[in-house]
């Protein structure tokens, strides 16, 4: 993919991230190439195990080394190789200019301190500024994510608050030291649909208000379609389709992204019977020759079988990682 | 307390939340009573030397073996009788307690943070230096310990700091082992990798967030250890390896007293009694202390 502006604000170059198992290999990202501008909110796109959380881990450097091994690849973030870092200056980076949120709020906060001792520890980390001051910072992130009464809650253990308020808690925590960059990887897989809406609308709006570039990861189409910019699909460890989200919704062109959208409820056309894709995604030990999508695919030919397709503009800022990419 | 009132549970301030353990123990009848005996025996042997009836070295031999003072034949004065050389058995039992209490705190505190701090390594680190820990574990958890002690005590020369040596030596790999396990099954939770997103260091993941969630079970260890380890001064006290006489402690009053058995029975019982009672407080206190100090068990009463 030649699309390296200079605008992009962080860029993933031939990333292989490979896990050593008992079974084999696992290549859980295995070549892939990502880019995301200043400001906007990129999706990621895929069903469990394409690889989109570890290829986040891997941008923060938090894929555990053994048994995992980045095996080529590089990653940029403000023009600068984070794989080059120093291991203070990754943690520096860490919190406080990259946040993550995480898929499951229920675990990713410590039962063993409030609130409020989480939420300051990344203002005291990063900030150096302590006590009374770093609490009413907290407070302030706390109203900023729009949990009732802050004063109380910063003083609440984790397990006295439902699950939509952690999330929200996690949220309040990733932006605390104002990132340039939020990693959201699948921030609202674990809540009800209702505590999911409430979220990305608070999501939108901070985005609104802080500005905050975002890489979304999730399997869902709705929420990217709701909060995307841009969108990039992954399948088995690969990027198959990058587009502008409405492109996608509209001309999907890999043959994966299309049946990610037909397997959809659409309302309006009122579809009877979903379609389904066939088969199951391949097995990361042994991954299939030629195009990974290949077995699955109703249109392959010899050519799939055995040839790995490159990335193929289709378009303005659109790339297809297949062989016929205009059908 | 329904769940509505927990969610709106106001802050607590830490002065209510002793109270509210202390009232939750003494809800817990049997753990609230070990800890009201262990708090005798602690606070008797602090103030040893000002409530103990007579010198603990010193006898006068023609008070020897005096049965207790409710017994025929026994004096008010001796309240538990006198052993062998006229000493008094009450205030060798106060003086023997500050032996072996001192002993417990002492090896479990020594053992319990060093076994401790071995077993974090060990588990957060893993691969090899992870092996390295956890084989010289098994190797040094493969001798008989009283064995090891044994040897160690008879290298080193008997004594309660020579003593306190060789228990700790043996007594720290469980500390590792249990540290090390609970380490394992939390390292792998997005607890500990949102604290390293966030920028936490090793040091600040391992000790500000791994350790206060694991701090439960461990405390539970080291009561339950304090336990054994007074169980183990007893007996290296009572194979003559421990204490040396005239200093007394509970193991070596036995120890002496077992000659005496079927003359004397309370040269062997008061002091076993001490020690066993000493014993099973610690354990049962140690049960109330596990669900305690569980953080998920925090204000939620």
């Amino acid at each position: 993919m030649s699309d390296r502006k200079d605008s992009a604000i962080l860029s993933v170059r031939g990333l292989k991230v490979h896990f050593d198992t008992s079974q084999g290999v696992v290549r859980a990202v295995d070549g892939v190439d990502l880019h995301v501008k200043t400001g906007e909110t990129m999706a990621v796109l895929g069903e469990s195990g394409s690889g989109k959380s570890v290829m986040a881990l891997a941008i923060m450097r938090l894929v555990p080394i053994p048994p995992g091994r980045i095996v080529a690849g590089e990653v940029h973030f403000e023009g600068r190789n984070v794989f080059q870092m120093g291991a203070n200056e990754v943690r520096r980076l860490r919190g406080s200019t990259i946040a993550m949120i995480f898929q499951e709020p229920m675990s990713s906060l410590n039962p063993a301190f409030t609130v409020g001792e989480q939420i300051t520890e990344a203002i005291v980390l990063h900030q150096g500024i302590k006590g009374k001051e770093a609490l009413d910072k907290a407070i302030e992130m706390l109203k900023l994510v729009k949990i009732p009464s802050p004063e109380k809650r910063v003083h609440e253990y984790p397990h006295q608050l439902s699950g939509g308020m952690k999330q929200r808690v996690m949220i309040a925590m990733a932006l605390s030291c104002r990132p340039k960059l939020l990693i959201a990887d699948e921030p609202t897989a674990s809540l009800d649909v209702t505590i999911q809406a409430q979220i990305l609308e608070l999501m939108k709006e901070l985005r609104r208000q802080v500005g905050t570039t975002t890489l979304l990861i999730t399997h869902s189409l709705g929420v990217a379609a709701e909060m995307a910019d841009r969108a990039t699909v992954m399948y088995a460890g690969q990027v198959v389709e990058v587009a502008p989200i409405r492109d996608l919704f509209h001309d999907a062109r890999h043959p994966y992204t299309k049946g990610l959208l037909k397997s959809v409820v659409n309302m309006k056309e009122g579809t009877r019977r979903l379609d389904v894709i066939p088969g199951a995604p391949p097995n990361p030990t042994r991954l299939p020759e030629g195009c990974r999508f290949h077995p699955r695919c109703a249109k392959a030919d010899k050519r799939c079988c055995t040839e790995e397709p490159n990335y193929v503009s289709v378009g303005e800022g659109r790339w297809v990682r297949c062989w016929y990419p205009e059908t | 307390m329904s769940q509505e009132s927990v969610a709106y549970l106001t802050p607590t301030s830490r002065r209510q939340r002793a109270v509210s353990a202390l009232h939750r123990l003494w809800q817990d009848k049997v753990a609230f009573f070990a800890a009201v005996f262990l708090l005798i025996v602690i606070f008797s042997t602090l103030a040893a030397p000002w409530i103990s009836p007579h010198d603990p070295a010193v006898g006068k031999i023609g008070n020897r073996l005096k049965p207790p003072a409710w017994m025929e034949g026994g004096d008010p004065n001796y309240l538990l009788g006198t052993d062998q050389q006229g000493r008094d058995v009450l205030s060798r039992i106060i003086w023997g307690g500050r032996v072996s209490l001192t002993v417990g705190f002492v090896v479990v505190g020594l053992a319990g943070a060093f076994g401790t701090l071995v077993g974090l390594i060990s588990g957060y680190f893993g691969r090899w230096v992870d092996l390295l820990i956890m084989r010289i574990v098994d190797v040094q958890s493969s001798f008989p310990g009283l064995l090891v002690a044994l040897t160690f005590v008879m290298v080193l020369g008997p004594g309660q700091w020579n003593l306190i040596a060789a228990l700790t030596f043996n007594g720290w790999m469980i500390h590792a082992r249990m540290a090390r396990s609970q380490v394992l099954s939390m390292r792998e939770t997005t607890m500990v990798e949102s604290a390293r997103a966030i920028g936490c260091t090793t040091s600040q993941t391992l000790f500000g967030h791994i350790l206060p969630n694991i701090i439960s079970p461990l405390i539970t260890t080291y009561v339950l250890e304090m336990a054994h380890m007074i169980g183990a001064e007893a007996t290296m006290s009572f194979l003559g390896y421990g204490i040396q006489p005239p200093q007394a402690s509970w193991g070596l009053m036995i120890g002496e007293g077992r000659v005496y058995i079927t003359n004397a029975w309370w040269l062997v019982t008061f002091p076993g009694l001490a020690v066993a009672l000493t014993i099973l407080s610690l354990n049962l206190v140690g049960n109330w202390v596990r669900t305690e100090f569980d953080p998920l068990h925090r204000s939620r009463h």
